[in-house]
């Protein structure tokens, strides 16, 4: 019934088809572009890891540690910008989304593949053009550049709005591209109701993509243009409105937080169903409250704005308006719980970054209620407390649905398999390293210890340095990651195409998949991540 | 799109008048009946309705199928919204004063009617 059950890889694979440094960079296969993020966006992440760490060492004492107080600025500037544009924004959507999001519709590849390699290219060139402009001079606003000190600071910050500006077309050239793969490239058999919920995540934070990411395009030019041609935009001594620089901001920026969220809830989805061995409790809620989320992630952006000036009036709308994430964001929670109650749970090591994701995802979002009380967040406001909610989401939540999808579907993009008790320490210490980092930063904000502080006082000195052994034992957590990984792809046993036994539609290729996905047209004849019924797994 | 039917052009005069008509009404709204605070948002609320006429129906939008339909009236959306909630902070908004009292410098160069009105006036829309 299913020949290719048995055997191991397709001989010939989208790795070893075409080998030639030009083939890679010249590819238009959505594997290899996926491949390429993947690189890129691990290296971004190594990068903005690297300038955290100099970070947290300085903090280690209260007074100056390690660096200049201009070098602190420096540096929490480049973590920040390097962390949100050029890691969590693309690492999911264009790395994974790009490699799996054509193989669980059944297609061949995305609808523009060469639109995608040019995605590719403009990341790199917005890349570049920021690390140039971090190196030259070294902005110190921080990651979201607020007026109007971004209209004066004496650093080179243009080179770098302009960077941020152009890996903004990547991020919109590839959304389009999901959407128009979602609507006209599904395999006979595959209704909307059987879209598997990754590709449901990826469909919705493609939307917010599309949408969001003009206006901050618009906002960083004008900031360019009032720093090169004085355009008075943000100028109150012109007529302008600094804090009409946060309106534009966040009105992109906010949404931009479930583009990266979404994402990784899509990955949750995936790897609950696939090691619970059920299919999801409630896809349809799963899939509406996908939208629920892009859609109410709009109307939101002025919770972080309750102490720049604006109107009490408005406050209070944004803030009512911020608890309704929390909604749907509880529905997805209750699904993935109710996915798992009476489940077959295998645990795996990505079912553990799935246990540390929705733990860490409680924490965040329960705290950003809290942070959405505005008199709450008078106090709150630009302290550790905010530090260490979006740290919870961002690193806590997308992080380890980064760590899950790069382990679920590491077999799947290399065909090998990575060494289990080594990847088991390595996701406790990360959890583990995670909770000591931050954990101590809610309190030190609930004191009023400042984000972006150089200098604190003696009291919180403990604090501070349980935080820094937290991202110690992080970094160790990574450094083992990548040392495992690594040697996996060279020396680890080759993997069964379908090692983890998954239903999910993506393993109906080989792995690693023939260079057109499919030796044979698939067809979805049940419902994607249905275990009810015996079968052996099966590969077109 | 392939067969040319001759359509009648009683539905583009249709439009046509309506746009007309909301030209006249921005012009009556602008300068008889003054709205205050309020006369921003519905000037730019009857231009973007005149736009959404336009790009539907004489760059024919409306014909297009399915999907492609939908992403104007969005981008219309996500538009009003994001300059629908900057406008209201902007007109509720505390008036700040100069601490050396005085009053005219401070907001100087914009028209009368995009100024915050000070606490406590009728025009004002929450109080504060
Ligand atoms: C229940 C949902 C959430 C609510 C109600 C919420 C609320 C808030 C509020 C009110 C602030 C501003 C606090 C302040 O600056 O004083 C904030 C900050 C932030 N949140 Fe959330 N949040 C939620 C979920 C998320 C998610 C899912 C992410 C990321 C994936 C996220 C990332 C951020 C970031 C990056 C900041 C700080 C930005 C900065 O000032 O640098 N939040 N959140
Ligand atoms: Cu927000």
């Amino acid at each position: 019934m299913n020949p290719s059950a048995e055997s191991s890889q397709p001989a010939i694979t989208y790795l070893n088809h075409e080998t030639s440094v030009m083939s890679w960079l010249l590819t238009r296969d959505h594997k290899r572009i996926g491949v390429m993020f993947l690189v890129g966006v691990i290296f971004s992440l190594l990068l903005g890891g690297i300038f955290a760490m100099v970070l947290r060492l300085e903090l280690l004492t209260p007074g100056p540690t390690l660096i200049s107080p201009m070098t602190y600025n420096r540096m929490f500037t480049l973590h920040g910008v390097i962390m949100v544009w050029l890691f969590m924004i693309p690492a999911i959507p264009s790395a994974f989304g790009n490699f799996v999001l054509p193989i669980m519709l059944g297609a061949k590849d995305v609808a523009f593949p060469r639109l995608n390699l040019a995605s590719f290219y403009i990341y790199l060139a917005g890349a570049l053009l920021t690390v140039f402009g971090m190196l030259w001079s070294g902005a110190d606003t921080g990651w979201t550049f607020y007026t109007p000190y971004s209209t004066v600071s004496p650093s080179a910050l243009t080179p770098i709005l302009l960077g941020v500006f152009i890996i903004g077309f990547s991020t919109i050239i590839t959304g389009l591209n999901f959407i128009t793969t979602v609507h006209t490239m599904r395999a006979p058999g595959m209704h909307w109701t059987r879209i598997p919920l990754f590709v449901w995540a990826i469909y919705g934070t493609s939307v917010i993509q599309v949408v969001a990411t003009p206006v901050l395009g618009m906002v960083l030019l004008l900031v360019s243009m009032e720093r090169l041609l004085g355009a008075g935009i943000f100028d109150p001594s012109r007529g302008g409105d600094p804090v009409l620089f946060q309106h534009m901001f966040w009105f992109y920026s906010h949404p931009a937080v479930y583009i990266m969220v979404l994402p990784a809830m899509g990955v949750i989805t995936e790897v609950v169903c696939a090691f619970s061995r059920k299919n999801i409790f409630g896809y349809r809620m799963i899939a509406a409250s996908t939208f629920g989320i892009a859609f109410v992630g709009f109307f939101s952006w002025g919770h972080h704005m309750f102490v720049s000036g604006q109107s009490t009036f408005t406050s209070g709308i944004f803030g009512v308006l911020s608890m309704l994430v929390a909604i749907f964001t509880a529905i997805k929670i209750f699904n993935w719980v109710a996915t798992m109650y009476g489940g077959s749970i295998d645990l795996r090591v990505p079912l553990l970054y799935v246990l540390g994701f929705i733990f860490l995802l409680m924490f965040g979002g329960m705290t950003g209620v809290a942070v959405a009380t505005t008199s709450l967040d008078v106090h709150w406001h630009d302290t550790y407390f905010v530090v260490a909610h979006f740290h919870y989401i961002m690193v806590g939540a997308v992080l380890m649905a980064f760590l899950a999808a790069l382990h679920y579907w590491w077999p799947k993009m290399f065909g090998r398999v990575y060494p289990e008790r080594w990847s088991f320490l390595a996701a406790m210490t990360i959890i583990f390293g995670f909770i000591v980092t931050f954990l101590p930063q809610f309190l030190l904000g609930n004191l009023g210890m400042p984000r972006r502080y150089y200098q604190y006082p003696q009291e919180m000195q403990w604090l501070h340095v349980l935080s820094t052994a937290g991202a110690s034992l992080l970094a160790f957590g990574f450094g083992l990651i990548a040392v495992y990984l690594l040697w996996s792809l060279r020396y680890g046993p080759v993997s069964a195409p379908n090692p983890w036994g998954s239903r999910g539609y993506e393993w109906f290729s080989g792995s690693p998949p023939a260079p057109h996905n499919f030796t044979r047209a698939p067809s979805f004849e049940r419902e994607v991540h249905d275990y009810t019924v015996p079968e052996a797994p099966r590969v077109y | 799109m392939a067969e040319e039917k001759k359509k009648s052009a009683w539905g583009y005069v249709g439009v046509w008048a309506v746009l007309a008509v909301l030209t006249v009404l921005t012009w009556v709204l602008g300068t008889k009946l003054k709205l205050g605070p309020m006369g921003l948002p519905v000037a730019l609320l009857i231009a973007v309705a005149k736009t959404v006429l336009v790009a539907m129906f004489f760059m024919h939008l409306v014909e297009q199928p399915g999907a492609r339909r939908v992403v104007f009236p969005v981008s219309v959306l996500f538009l009003a919204l994001l300059m629908g909630g900057t406008l209201i902070d902007a007109m509720t908004r505390i008036r700040m004063a100069r601490p050396d009292g005085i009053e005219d410098e401070l907001e100087p160069k914009r028209p009368a009617s995009t100024r915050t009105e000070p606490p406590g006036s009728p025009n004002r829309w929450m109080g504060n």
